[in-house]
């Protein structure tokens, strides 16, 4: 590996960050000044500093959804709210389940993972892929005060997975709460939502706040039994239960307490669940004779709580500490294998200590410390997936240190840190992620920014200890090669002169034998249908994300604000299958005693995105708002030099011919307030070709298995469903505000102009049904009580 | 994380008085005046933090005297002039005084917004909004910009 443990090395960096700080040390701390007056109306009073607002505003590409945003979208799930945002992008598997990426198109067959979620602070990534799993996250939208989502890497303030985003999701502050609210949508088909928020200071030391919500929908169209288009075919289908139909809740409490006028404590606690009937596909040891999947069934019933207590404490204006415990707790349905309960959590505690030194300095010094559980368990089908240890127990270590440094009067800024962490599920070294970023005011309408960040993607549970099989020798197959080998040991010990008696106990030595059952291993991969499974290789470590950044952010006039980023990353280690045929020839199965050629799955590629991202607001006349954003991001890959396999001769491109993500985007909104208390939204978004498709085998209700182009054709061909394409996706919404906007009522039309896509088809996770998603029209209202 | 835990804990009320002299300084920004002034001159009647924290913007950026004013006579000298909460009950005095010359009233209230005021703050879930009155400060030959008017809720 490039990263060694360098303690020393850490040392220096972080005296050269100090000496740096303290030699710059001055007072003054008005340097809010260069915001525009959007940017300030975009925060909170209480939380302006210049420390907060600078470690955005200097030196990344920072998109804020405002709780306007989010509410003026028609949004009823956080992705819907999210793809508003230039640089994301999810692709839905399903209403509620998305796969989303910012600036990373990953091969085929891995997790993303480089993007990382986060509710009030505590990390909500899922633990088996290091994506966050929407299907199990729900909260009242208008709970949420701003969502900051940071494109590039957050690596060195926040660490692991951050690598190439961060979505960083703060609800209201009880202290601030807009007061009692109820709120209640409906849509067609089948949505339904139901939500009540209060909170406020209930004296002069406590605030508190509250929320609950319901949400019900009922799917768009039951594709069981029917083709891509909505034609019944002639199956009688197997899936008789209604997939379609989810139901989702949350709630939680909020609470601020001042302890002293320097020092207060704060807890959130957050709760969420859904209900959802699941298939899920095993390819079990008769799939090669029945050409047929065994289909899973399961009522599922998901949770997740997330919680935080954070004390924090001001010494004086320059120098302020916090110490803060988190847990995200995740009991989920795992739909990969064919499905399995997790019961994963984090427990994380981490102290941060922020100190200014003058204007021109501000120096923020943090350790933290996280308790990693793994519980797999109720797998439905060990004998197709397992894992070597399905609960597992693992840390996270790590430290950081930043400062942010203003040089030539404050126009010229620059941050500097680095972070190292551990992560004991990979391996026992450290890996640092330094950041050095610029950014210089020219003049008031113009600041122009760049550096250089690296960070690391840690690989999911199922990067690091699964065994599944992708093709499993049939028993009868085995019987009667067993028996052909028997009648070959049989006869010729008959032929030796043996008697019946003696020829039969011969045979069956020999088939007990090493050497018989080395004839029958061969005989059964002479056939090709021998066991073929997939695991990691011999290493699967952090992956490593250089990324280089250049942005400008202008002021053109009073109307026009333009911000543009060009981003170039470099990736190594990153997480692939190896390519051409199983690589490791009759190994004894990880997880029990079958005879298996393995696929592996390890640091087998690097690869290179670049891109950029452009959004220009335009106040034309008053009331109105229009934004129009482009965002670039392509990656491409290669296979790397490592120990499981040589490289050399591969012809193979591991870059699939079209991308997981779009390459380019483009979004249009417009927002007009007018006279009455009336707004009205509208926003396009169009990509273009990304990858949906996948075959499908209409006769069997199934999606192929992942060695099936190996095989022998199956009795019918395969229906390339959900092609690959762009989406357009057009938004609507109508507002008018009653009661000295006490009461807002609006309607809302969301995809309208889809009249019925298949999903992305995910035939790892997703393994057995069609499923849509269309366009929803609805209506809603909010009313203010207090 | 990082950004919302490098908070100092200044008190809500001081935030809220920097906030405001925050926005007044960059409405000067937001707002044409028939003759550019140079500097600009904002006036504070009566006694406010805001003064405090908007004389150490002016300082720092040097092209804006803030000044206080103690009787309506006085906002003659100024392009802009803030009336805290606590000077709200002399609000009629300005607002006569002032009348058609090129002066910008900025209220803590914005349900002055309308009866004098031009522009009055509020605060919504923590956030400081404002409400301005584009016919009323039109009316003063002052040209307020699309962008401030998109940003603000207009009562027009």
């Amino acid at each position: 590996m490039k990263n060694q443990n360098k303690p020393r090395y850490l040392l220096t960096l972080i005296m050269l960050v100090l000496s740096i700080g303290l030699a710059q040390a001055q007072e003054n701390d008005e340097d809010i000044l260069d915001m525009s007056l959007e940017d300030l109306m975009n925060m909170e009073v209480t939380s302006v500093s210049k420390k907060a607002e600078r470690l955005q505003d200097v030196a990344s590409s920072i998109y804020v959804l405002t709780a306007d945003d989010i509410m003026k979208s028609g949004a009823t799930t956080l992705h819907e709210a999210l793809r508003n945002v230039p640089g994301y992008w999810g692709v839905q598997t399903s209403y509620s389940n998305v796969y989303s990426s910012i600036r990373n198109s990953t091969t085929e067959n891995s997790d993303p993972g480089t993007v990382l979620y986060l509710l009030d602070g505590t990390p909500i990534q899922d633990l088996m892929g290091s994506v966050l799993s929407f299907q199990n996250f729900d909260i009242p939208l208008d709970e949420i005060d701003r969502i900051e989502v940071i494109k590039g890497s957050g690596g060195t303030v926040y660490g692991a997975n951050s690598a190439t985003g961060v979505v960083n999701i703060f609800t209201k502050n009880p202290e601030k709460y807009d007061g009692i609210n109820i709120k209640a949508e409906g849509a067609a088909p089948g949505y339904a939502a139901v939500s009540v928020r209060a909170g406020g200071k209930i004296s002069e030391k406590v605030a508190v706040s509250g929320y609950a919500k319901y949400r019900y929908f009922s799917g768009w169209e039951s594709m069981a039994g029917k083709d891509e288009d909505g034609n019944s075919t002639s199956i009688t289908t197997a899936f008789t239960e209604n997939y379609d139909e989810s139901n989702y809740y949350s709630w939680g409490a909020k609470l601020n307490f001042d302890l002293t006028e320097k020092s207060k404590i704060s807890a959130r606690l957050h709760h969420n669940g859904y209900q959802q009937n699941v298939y899920t596909s095993v390819f079990d040891q008769s799939f090669l004779l029945t050409r047929d999947d065994d289909l899973q069934y399961t009522e599922v019933s998901a949770n997740r709580t997330v919680a935080n207590v954070r004390f924090d404490h001001s010494f004086n204006d320059t120098h302020s500490l916090f110490v803060r415990a988190s847990t995200n707790i995740e009991n989920d349905f795992y739909r990969g294998g064919g499905g399995m309960n997790i019961s994963n959590a984090i427990y994380d505690f981490e102290i941060q200590d922020n100190l200014s030194l003058g204007q021109y300095n501000d120096l923020s010094v943090g350790i933290n410390y996280r308790i990693v559980d793994f519980d797999v368990h109720n797998i439905k089908s060990t004998d197709y997936i397992n894992y070597v240890d399905p609960q597992a127990n693992e840390s996270i270590k790590g430290a950081f240190v930043q400062n942010k440094i203003k040089l030539l009067d404050t126009k010229l800024n620059l941050v500097l840190g680095i972070k190292a962490e551990n992560y004991s599920l990979v391996n026992d070294k450290y890996y640092f992620s330094p950041m050095a970023k610029a950014s210089f005011i020219a003049n008031k309408n113009i600041t122009l920014w760049g550096g250089f960040t690296q960070s690391y993607t840690t690989p999911g549970f199922n990067s690091t200890n699964v065994n599944v099989f992708l093709l499993q020798t049939p028993t009868a197959v085995t019987q009667l090669i067993t028996k052909e080998v028997y009648d070959i040991a049989y006869q010729q010990a008959i032929n030796a002169g043996a008697d019946d008696a003696t020829a039969d106990a011969t045979a069956n030595a020999f088939i007990a034998s090493e050497a018989g059952q080395a004839a029958i291993q061969a005989e059964t991969r002479n056939q090709g249908v021998q066991n073929l499974a997939a695991k990691n290789g011999s290493e699967t470590s952090p992956s490593k994300f250089q990324t280089w950044e250049f942005g400008i952010k202008s002021h053109l006039g009073d109307k026009v604000q333009l911000n543009a980023t060009f981003f170039k990353t470099y990736i190594t280690d990153g997480v692939s299958a190896n390519p051409g045929a199983a690589i490791l020839i009759d190994q004894k199965s990880i997880t029990d005693d079958r005879v298996t050629d393995y696929y592996l799955y390890g640091n087998y590629v690097s690869g290179e995105s670049i891109g950029t991202e452009t959004v220009i607001k335009f106040f034309p006349m008053q009331g109105l708002i229009f934004e129009a954003s482009h965002a670039w991001s392509e990656t491409t890959w290669e296979y790397q030099e490592n120990r499981d396999f040589d490289i050399s001769g591969i012809t193979e491109d591991p870059t699939p011919s079209t991308p997981f993500m779009p390459k380019h985007v483009f979004r249009l909104k417009a927002d007009y307030s007018f006279s009455q208390g009336f707004n009205v939204t509208a926003s396009l978004i169009q990509t273009s070709a990304f990858w949906t498709e996948s075959n499908y085998y209409y006769d069997t209700e199934r999606y192929p298995t992942l060695t099936e182009e190996s095989l022998p054709p199956a009795t019918t061909s395969p229906t390339v469903v959900a092609k690959n394409s762009g989406r357009t996706i057009v938004n609507l919404r109508l507002e008018k505000k009653l009661l000295n906007d006490k009461i807002s009522l609006y309607v809302f039309g969301n995809d309208i102009t889809n009249t019925g896509n298949v999903s992305d088809t995910d035939n790892i996770r997703n393994a057995a049904t069609l499923s849509r998603i269309g366009a929803m029209y609805g209506a809603g209202l909010n009313y203010r009580l207090k | 994380m990082l950004i919302s835990t490098l908070v100092i804990n200044y008190s809500a009320q001081a935030q809220e008085s920097k906030f405001k002299a925050l926005f007044i300084y960059k409405f000067s920004e937001y707002v044409q005046w028939s003759t550019t002034p140079s500097p600009m001159t904002v006036g504070i009647v009566g006694t406010s933090d805001v003064k405090d924290k908007l004389e150490s913007f002016a300082a720092s950026k040097g092209n804006m005297q803030v000044i206080s004013i103690n009787s309506a006579s006085d906002a003659a000298k100024c392009q802009m002039l803030y009336v805290p909460e606590s000077e709200e009950k002399n609000l009629s005095l300005y607002t006569s005084f002032i009348n058609k010359k090129s002066i910008l009233l900025i209220s803590d209230n914005s349900s002055k917004v309308g009866r004098g005021a031009d522009i009055g703050f509020f605060l919504e879930a923590g956030k400081l909004r404002f409400k301005i009155d584009k016919n009323n400060i039109e009316s003063k030959n002052m040209v307020p910009s699309s962008k401030l008017l998109a940003l603000g809720q207009s009562i027009n």
